[in-house]
């Protein structure tokens, strides 16, 4: 695990500790007698970020004086050893998610979907291009299908508004 | 009530050809994701949690728990063929089941997982069963402050249990609570954190935070690598049922796995690993052949089987029951009822019992579709391994945010499991556990309403709150899973240092 990125999310705990009591601190009083009130629980929250933030960083830089270096063992979830992972592919593979959300309800679920899952699955390295486009427009089919007729749900039409049955 | 009535209830739930249908879809599904490196229940829950919104409460529960009697059983089926096990609970199957396949007993390993799957279930229905009925007892004398105080334990028993730092644990179950109290407060006009948007005020809906942090992040953690499941193994075997007396000795480890798998995984913060591990230790101490074990033992894949499926019934007790899930699943499947307009809490069941009849339905339904189907989709599952991890992984993700746009027909609900996809996705990453964090999601808001009512029943006297003897319980055994949790970090901080000192003296 690189210390220095969990050094930053422990900032960025702290920031948010901050700002969720700075915001608590600006509702009104209750009108109703209540003996707790509504920002009790959002002070506890913002205090624990503020302490929990520092204490991390606290543990993280004594860690690494004694490591002498930044690299520690992991504390997140394992992953499959002896294969390299890639944390640009995940970052890359949100923004395509992004996109696709942006671009549903202007454009349709039958439009948006098929370029998504060719350039999602383009990125995990599928290079077959019969098999891409294949599963891009069976997959885009398939739930059309099962949504419309089964489920009897309603996808983002798009720009096929009207064209659809 | 008594201990007949949930049974015969649950029968009766099993009285139409599309219950069982449904089942029969679950179960199958459940050993197709449990025989999937890499996919467990939990990404499964996720996946379907949108879609159960169309069906009735009963069935939905029923599907739910069906596809983890399934998954229970299907992750050893790689464990045991190809020494990689589908999920994490089925680690220990990896260490005897594939040793004795690797000495042409794959047959026998196998035999051994499905009657101990089997049978782990249905003993464990009966435990459920017995579990439930005395809590639903007691959630007549739960009020505001019993019910704080048992959510409360909960969120620190997971955030104590779930990684290897007590303070990112509480930090994680913080967050989960921010999210949770967005919205108009409970005891007043108050918008909390809403930003003057109005989508905002009635807050987060539940299932699209927690089918993000629990499904999606871990689909984006699964990106990070590309490979394939059959790169390395030989998916060709032939395994032939043994002879019945082979397996006499599984009898009493599949028995005293099934009782330790049961209580453990209703322990908040266990679930199914520990409990079946806890199992097979407990297997060696009383096994004929305890120098066996870790080279072949069918006495210790027995109870490590059996422990895994038991869990499946330990884990639904104490969500059923007091509304108080102990696993990623189980939160989900309280989600799934908040979708149905239930509110989790010790009076679900007590208000609306048919819940816990359907669940009895479900898990029986499934060890039936077990017994008759077990064996054959055992063998079958072996050529899913040829199936390509990254059309699963990115298939996985599309049906997600379209399952989640189905809810509501709402592109907001997309932005939020996508946001809550990357705000796991770094979590677990950095362990920051998600289970506590969607707990704290789940159950946050009533806490708050429970100790906010509970102060003000008691004109704020914070002593009269806690003084009352399942409170005071409560609170006391949250105390000593906080000391564990602290304990487990000091012992981690000492492991980080000797490794530590030990790369230093190397490199000098």
């Amino acid at each position: 695990m690189d210390s220095r990125k969990d050094l930053i999310l422990a900032l960025a705990i702290i920031v948010l500790g901050i700002a969720v009591i700075w915001i608590a601190h600006s509702w009104p009083e209750p009108l109703i007698r209540d003996a707790v009130g509504p920002r009790a629980f959002p002070y506890g929250l913002g205090l624990l970020f503020v302490v929990g933030g520092a204490f991390v960083i606290v543990q993280r830089v004594r860690n690494m004086n004694a490591a002498g270096g930044y690299l520690l063992p992991d504390e997140g979830e394992e992953e499959e050893e002896g294969v390299p992972a890639s944390g640009l592919r995940a970052l890359t593979l949100m923004g395509l998610c992004a996109l696709y959300t942006f671009a549903l309800n202007p454009i349709g679920f039958v439009i948006a979907t098929p370029p998504f899952i060719a350039l999602s699955l383009l990125l995990m390295k599928e290079n077959k291009p019969v098999l891409v486009v294949l599963t891009s427009l069976i997959f885009t089919a398939v739930t059309y299908l099962i949504m419309h007729t089964l489920l009897g749900g309603r996808l983002p039409p798009g720009l096929l508004e009207g064209m659809l049955p | 009530m008594d201990f007949l009535t949930p049974l015969i209830g649950g029968v009766m739930v099993l009285d139409s050809w599309t219950i069982w249908l449904v089942i029969l879809f679950g179960t199958i599904i459940g050993v197709i994701v449990g025989a999937l490196p890499g996919v467990g229940a939990t990404m499964t829950y996720g996946m379907l949690l949108p879609f159960t919104f169309t069906l009735d409460t009963e069935i939905a529960i029923a599907l739910l728990l069906s596809i983890s009697v399934g998954n229970q059983f299907g992750n050893s089926i790689p464990a045991i063929l190809m020494g990689i096990p589908g999920s994490p609970s089925a680690i220990l199957s990896v260490i005897d089941g594939y040793s004795l396949h690797k000495k042409g007993e794959s047959g026998l390993a196998l035999a051994v997982a499905w009657i101990a799957a089997m049978a782990g279930q249905a003993i464990s229905i009966l435990l459920f069963v017995m579990m439930v009925v005395p809590l639903m007892a007691m959630a007549y004398y739960f009020g505001q402050p019993e019910q704080f105080a048992l959510f409360l334990l909960g969120i620190i028993a997971i955030a104590s249990m779930t990684g290897d730092n007590v303070v990112k644990g509480l930090i994680a179950a913080g967050i989960g609570f921010l999210i949770g109290i967005v919205g108009i407060d409970p005891n007043s006009p108050l918008g909390r954190f809403t930003f003057d948007h109005a989508i905002l005020r009635a807050g987060f809906d539940v299932a699209p935070v927690m089918i993000g942090l629990l499904a999606l992040s871990e689909l984006f953690r699964s990106a990070r690598q590309v490979f394939r499941w059959d790169a390395r193994i030989d998916t060709e075997t032939a395994a032939k049922f043994p002879a019945l007396w082979r397996l006499k000795e599984t009898i009493w480890p599949i028995i005293t796995g099934t009782f330790i798998g049961t209580f453990i995984s209703a322990i908040p913060g266990a679930g199914g690993t520990p409990s079946s591990m806890v199992a097979y230790q407990q297997a060696q101490l009383f096994a004929k052949r305890p120098e066996e074990f870790g080279k072949g033992s069918i006495e210790g894949l027995a109870a490590n089987e059996a422990a895994q499926n038991a869990s499946n019934s330990g884990e639904a007790a104490p969500a059923l029951a007091l509304g108080l899930p102990t696993s990623g699943s189980m939160v989900l499947l309280l989600a799934a009822l908040t979708i149905h307009g239930f509110v989790p809490g010790p009076n679900m069941i007590r208000q609306t019992p048919d819940l816990f009849y359907a669940a009895i339905g479900g898990m029986l339904g499934a060890t039936v579709i077990l017994t008759l189907s077990g064996w054959y989709l055992g063998l079958g599952m072996l050529r899913l391994i040829n199936v390509n991890r990254s059309i699963v992984i990115i298939l996985s993700i599309a049906t997600v945010l379209i399952g989640v746009y189905s809810l509501s027909n709402r592109i907001f609900d997309v932005w939020v499991v996508l946001a809550c996809g990357v705000l796991g996705y770094y979590m677990s990453r950095y362990g920051y556990s998600v289970a506590a964090a969607a707990l704290a999601v789940v159950l946050g808001r009533q806490l708050e309403r429970s100790l906010r009512l509970g102060l003000n029943l008691t004109d704020g006297d914070v002593v009269a709150f806690l003084s009352r003897p399942y409170t005071g319980l409560f609170v006391a055994v949250t105390i000593v899973f906080l000391a564990i949790g602290i304990y487990r970090t000091v012992q981690m901080r000492k492991k980080i240092r000797a490794k530590a000192a030990e790369a230093a003296a190397v490199t000098s």
